[in-house]
């Protein structure tokens, strides 16, 4: 599917491409088989805790043509939490022109392994606003958060 | 905007000359790299020593710059921070362009493979 939207995306003029992250979770076992295309790494919330990026990366969609796209595998256990986020809240700047990073967002991250998933935008975005004194971010945020079902 | 120093056999060393080559700066910095490409430069070593930050946009302009190289010259970058080698990893950047610590070494190996 990737590498289908690089061919029809790669088409066009100029230098735009695209960043995403898609998989297949199976929940009965909690297998996962994804495809990171460029997208800043997810964090799996393990159950004691721990916020842990996955994946190696890849090469965005619509930026070259003719690379290659590879599957990768994890696991997301019951009650595991996965939040994917988009460049935004990585790269919020402060007034010193410092980068948010990926160590402050793993720390905003840590220790929700029990918290409502409608409630991980919010934890985002109180970590940046004092970061950003208040100032709206310079580019826009995405946040999805997913977890692995009790089975059936 | 971009400050380039010429050395032997084509190589050109270029500064972005600003401290963050995003959105509101990256056309003004691809179309004069390309413009190198246009005047003689086979080899253009992007030295990103004074850049701190490298957004999306910055990215893709580098991108572009390769593909309006085309097979008339080589893009390179140096000297990139920890931040900008993670996005370069990160999309596989890595594998693109050559990156060299900086700016000697990259003009010194570039000569040694000419």
């Amino acid at each position: 599917m990737v590498s289908a939207l690089n061919t029809r995306f790669g088409k066009t003029e100029g230098d735009d491409y695209f960043t995403m992250f898609c998989g297949i979770i199976d929940n009965d076992t909690g297998a996962m088989t994804y495809c990171q295309a460029g997208h800043p790494s997810p964090y799996l919330i393990l159950n004691d805790g721990n916020a842990i990026p996955i994946g190696e990366g890849g090469f965005p969609v619509g930026m070259l043509p003719d690379v290659e796209f590879e599957n990768s595998t994890g696991q997301l256990d019951i009650g595991t939490r996965m939040v994917i986020l988009s460049d935004a809240a990585l790269e919020a700047v402060n007034d010193n022109h410092e980068i948010f990073g990926t160590r402050r967002i793993e720390q905003a991250l840590s220790k929700t392994h029990t918290t409502d998933l409608d409630e991980f935008p919010h934890i985002v975005s109180r970590v940046l606003a004092p970061w950003r004194g208040g100032r709206a971010l310079d580019d826009d945020l995405t946040i999805v958060a997913l977890k692995s079902p009790p089975p059936r | 905007m971009i400050l380039t120093t010429p050395y032997d056999n084509g190589i050109t060393v270029v500064c972005p000359g600003v401290s963050r080559l995003t959105a509101d700066n990256c056309a003004a910095f691809k179309s004069e790299v390309s413009t190198l490409f246009d005047e003689g430069t086979s080899f253009a070593v992007i030295d990103f020593g004074d850049v701190t930050f490298l957004d999306s946009s910055g990215l893709g302009a580098l991108v572009g710059i390769l593909k309006k190289a085309g097979m008339r010259g080589e893009v390179a970058v140096c000297d990139l921070d920890d931040a900008t080698s993670m996005s370069f990893k990160l999309t596989r950047m890595d594998r693109v362009f050559k990156i060299y610590q900086d700016a000697k070494s990259a003009v010194q190996s570039i000569r040694e493979r000419l």
